[in-house]
């Protein structure tokens, strides 16, 4: 194992032990709080899909030597992504009709990030045509992820629809953000400058997961 | 070789004559308990298909261990959610219910897949015998409770049940596949793997036995 390799292991690791973290603690805090149960347990179901989806990488890391095109830890993090997509939706079980009107809107201005999104998948198919199946998969979450995102970021910015869970949009698109260009970074990781960035970006990532869960309570407690 | 039809033929014809003599509540679990010996069959079907079809479009042949790690757990949650999706879906039924057909369909699952694997590699080993039912038994069990307390908890909220449910299948397999994975592997992480399923139903056990909070 070379020093990046080992960098990017002990990140796996970090990420694992962050997403179990914030999973318990969002799983408590649905046990506590009756109004906001569905959208805390979602969010554990998210970290549950992240954990798993570490754990898993970490496990056939040591224990096996597949190759990679598609695996299990794929899948749990495209399941993560629709925990997230769910527990957005799940904000919106609260809105009055005046405050779906007032959201309306925003829907259209939403639309630039999903673009970017699948310029982003583009140019990864573009240079793997072969898996264009597995970008799929991440493709279709991330795009509806985002937009759902944006809208509701800034129905809550400038139309006041559940401002105080601005924070929380607003810490899913970064995440986003991040997840994009380390998808990205890691595509091309077998060249020195992007292996570099690739690990830059994993603890970014990592880093940014844990500023979702942070970003939920804030707007949670408010 | 088993004969995995004449199994099933052997346990379903008792379910079957049973249905029509139960009624209400009991009558739904068995039912469901038979669609879960049968989406195991199913299963052992379509894994075999697919791993010859990857065989088949001239890619190298998946060993044993790749095929349990990257095909049948996806394969397997999705046949057995299949019967809890469309109950859930279309019987309208109460939470609690959702509940008690996801587990009816899981412990009917495992228990088709015991009867194979003992009738395959023999009774006679009392110690082979309690860690497949404490390892993969549970397995299902904790794959179908991640199943039917999440569509429990997702009953009657309209768009969020298909993301929701998608979600819950892409959990359900990747605890699968950890399982699959570290039980074929060597010794320690073998070991590892047929502890995973008791651990995470101790933890399921003990959150359901937490204080309730006071309802104001």
């Amino acid at each position: 194992m070379n020093t990046l390799d080992t960098i990017e292991c002990i990140c796996f690791v970090a990420e694992a032990a962050l997403a179990a973290t914030c999973g318990l603690l969002s799983f408590r805090r649905a046990g506590k709080r009756k109004e906001t149960s569905l959208f805390c347990f979602l969010l554990a179901g998210f970290y549950a899909c992240v954990f798993m989806s570490d754990a898993f990488f970490l496990i056939t890391w040591f224990v096996e030597d597949y190759p990679f095109v598609f695996s299990a830890g794929d899948i749990s993090w495209v399941g993560g992504f629709f925990f997230l997509i769910t527990a957005t939706l799940s904000l919106m079980d609260k809105w009055t009709p005046e405050q779906h009107r007032a959201a309306r809107k925003y829907r259209l201005p939403a639309l630039a990030v999903p673009g970017v999104c699948v310029a982003f998948n583009v140019v990864y198919i573009a240079i793997y045509p072969e898996i264009l199946v597995n970008y799929l998969l991440y493709a279709i979450p991330t795009v509806i992820l985002s937009y759902l995102a944006l809208w509701l970021y800034l129905a809550g910015k400038k139309g006041g629809v559940q401002a105080n869970m601005s924070v929380y949009h607003r810490a899913v698109m970064i995440w986003i953000t991040v997840q994009l260009f380390y998808d990205l970074f890691s595509t091309y990781s077998d060249y020195y400058p992007f292996a570099v960035s690739a690990t830059v970006s994993g603890w970014a990532l990592t880093l940014a997961m844990v500023g979702v869960y942070i970003a939920a309570m804030k707007g949670d407690i408010e | 070789m088993i004969y995995t039809e004449n199994i099933f033929v052997c346990l379903a014809a008792p379910l079957l004559i049973a249905l029509f003599l139960l009624g209400g509540d009991t009558r739904r679990f068995f039912g469901f308990f038979l669609l879960g010996l049968t989406a195991c069959l199913l299963s052992g079907y379509i894994n075999s298909y697919i791993a010859a079809a990857v065989a088949e479009n001239g890619r190298a042949p998946l060993t044993i261990a790749q095929t349990l790690v990257r095909i049948t757990p996806v394969c397997e949650e999705v046949i057995k959610a299949l019967p809890v999706f469309f109950f859930a879906a279309i019987l309208a039924p109460k939470r609690e219910d959702v509940i008690a057909v996801a587990f009816a369909v899981g412990l009917g699952f495992a228990t088709f897949e015991n009867c194979c694997y003992i009738t395959q590699y023999g009774a006679g080993d009392f110690l082979f015998a309690l860690i497949r039912g404490f390892s993969a038994g549970v397995m299902h069990t904790i794959c179908a409770a991640i199943l039917g307390y999440g569509l429990a908890l997702l009953h009657g909220r309209g768009r969020l049940a298909a993301p929701g449910a998608f979600a819950l299948l892409c959990a359900s397999s990747t605890f699968h596949a950890i399982y699959n994975l570290l039980a074929a592997s060597q010794e320690a992480w073998r070991t590892m793997g047929y502890l995973l399923p008791v651990i995470t139903a101790a933890g399921i056990l003990l959150w359901r036995k937490r204080p309730k909070r006071a309802e104001n």
